[in-house]
């Protein structure tokens, strides 16, 4: 049970997702059910089944903002600059460093900044400099690259983080375990503040491992916005993407006392194993281990079922989806129209792999700060095993307003039968709003 | 090439290791690479290999030792043109 006894709220947000890069271009994208996957070529001329796919487009100018030259010219692996850019960008958010000419080290402030296989994308020329006998032409960046804690010792540099900075991984539920980790410490009093957040860098070297196993759709091959269908009767496997998500967290009291403005509270949250038993295994999780998950964060957040305004699925529309409402069905117990409502942010960006939950926990800020929920699209044909679970009245169709959201789940589920939920709730109006 | 020209197309390498690109510009072949341009010694290496992709040469482990100076880095590429074209 993760231990929380200082507040923890969120006072900065960065993002790099397929449907939008910046937060500003991302929630736009977000309330209008905006896709973010295209057809890869590549893809196509490798021969994988599936050839969509979710890629950011950064810009020059994005680049040029928050990274020297040099950085640019060295750090190729595209994970680690989308973490870099969504790291930055959430810290500028936070203004932190606002009135400060330079930043000074602080042991106060940390980094928990997860990632998967992020330079996936960049070491074959390496390796393949290597296996020719180039070893003494590599370049100096190499190690960099090789290296997942790169990202956050990058950020911690050039933030002054000097408390505990560290990389996290846990498959798909990286980000969450993330945010998680980085709340513990703050609750916990080893630091005031926390960058967390994931990235993952994408790419044919990456989703040829999950094409191999049949996963990904290969049906829509033409028509790729219709391609993710999280919740869909016509699901056929996750859409490969790319990205990252970052979230500066921070003790309610330091952001109260230098008047910071906050998008939400981390209420709470659970991680857990379900030790690949019963049902669960490498790549589908016990749904023992998952309803325990989902019942322990709400005890931790101190909610009772029925609180719980909205759900952000992990709905990655494999056929994990109808087991994830039956086992939130069974630990909220709330069934039919009772069930609350449910998103997945994968409808429009796919599977961003490690980076998915902090781009979704991301997008779980903005909606409860702004009071509006995100369509889960390509969902106009619910998959029949959900009947018995919930209405799919409460399938999140079009983008909603609702200034009554108080509460948010986040699940998340990772390869390797590895569970993490979070609970967000609004922040309370003794603190400043964004 | 010419000694100048090596010299002029060598800056124009180093420039992206270097914070305070005025540096580059005042750079002569006395300037100290770390003590005054402040690159990294970590980035020699890329300088060398960059070197190595603009010149069209080969520059060993033995060159690399003593490397100081711009200048100790120009005369070591004009020595393997040179041996190149006699």
């Amino acid at each position: 049970m993760l231990n929380f006894e200082r507040d923890v709220v969120i006072t900065g947000l960065g993002v790099v997702a397929p449907n939008g890069v910046g937060v500003p271009a991302f929630e736009a994208a977000i309330r209008t059910g905006k896709t973010g996957l295209t057809t890869q070529p590549k893809l196509r001329d490798l021969k994988f089944g599936c050839h969509v796919a979710g890629v950011p487009e950064v810009t020059n100018a994005r680049l040029g903002h928050y990274l020297t030259a040099l950085e640019r010219k060295r750090l190729t692996s595209k994970g680690l600059i989308y973490g870099l850019l969504a790291g930055l960008e959430a810290f500028e958010d936070s203004r932190l460093s606002a009135g400060h000419k330079t930043l000074q080290r602080n042991p106060r402030w940390g980094c928990v900044f997860g990632a998967g296989v992020p330079g996936i994308d960049v070491l074959g020329p390496g390796i393949a400099k290597i296996d020719a006998g180039e070893v003494r032409r590599l370049g100096s960046a190499m190690i960099e690259l090789q290296m997942p804690s790169t990202c956050a010792a990058y950020l911690a540099a050039k933030l002054r983080f000097g408390g505990h900075v560290a990389c996290n991984s846990l498959a798909c539920a990286t980000g969450t375990e993330s945010v998680l980790m980085g709340a513990e410490r703050i609750a916990t009093g080893q630091a005031d503040v926390v960058l967390v957040g994931s990235c993952e860098s994408g790419g044919e070297h990456l989703w040829g491992s999950f094409d191999t196993l049949r996963v990904l759709p290969r049906q829509f091959n033409s028509n790729p916005r219709a391609a993710s269908r999280p919740l869909s009767s016509t699901a056929a496997g996750f859409v490969p993407a790319a990205g990252a998500g970052a979230l500066v967290l921070e003790s309610k009291e330091h952001a109260v006392a230098r008047g910071a403005t906050v998008y939400a509270e981390i209420a709470g949250g659970h991680v857990n194993c379900g030790a690949q038993e019963g049902d669960g295994s490498m790549t589908l999780p016990n749904p023992v281990a998952v309803v325990e998950c989902i019942r322990e964060s709400l005890n931790h957040a101190r909610l009772e079922p029925p609180q719980v305004d909205a759900i952000s699925g992990h709905l990655t529309a494999t056929r994990g989806d109808p087991t994830e409402v039956e086992c939130l069905s069974r630990a909220l117990e709330r069934r039919g129209s009772a069930f609350p409502r449910i998103n997945s942010l994968k409808s429009m960006i796919g599977h961003t792999l490690s980076a998915s939950g902090a781009i979704e926990l991301v997008a779980g800020a903005l909606q409860l700060s702004r009071g509006f929920l995100h369509p889960s699209t390509n969902c106009e044909d619910p998959h029949p095993e959900l009947k018995p679970w919930l209405d799919p009245g409460r399938i999140v169709q079009e983008a909603t307003e609702d200034s009554n959201l108080h509460t948010l789940l986040k699940c998340s589920f990772g390869f390797g039968d590895l569970n993490a939920c979070a609970v967000l709730r609004r922040a309370n109006h003794t603190a400043k709003v964004r | 090439m010419q000694h100048a020209q090596v010299l002029l197309k060598l800056k124009e390498l180093i420039r992206p290791y270097v914070q305070d690109t005025s540096g580059v510009e005042r750079a002569s072949e006395e300037t100290e690479l770390i003590g005054e341009l402040s690159i990294n010694s970590m980035h020699l290496i890329d300088i060398v290999i960059d070197a190595e992709n603009a010149f069209d040469v080969e520059i060993t482990e033995d060159d690399m030792e003593g490397l100081r100076t711009v200048g100790d880095v120009v005369n070591v590429i004009v020595g393997k043109l040179q041996s190149i074209e006699t």
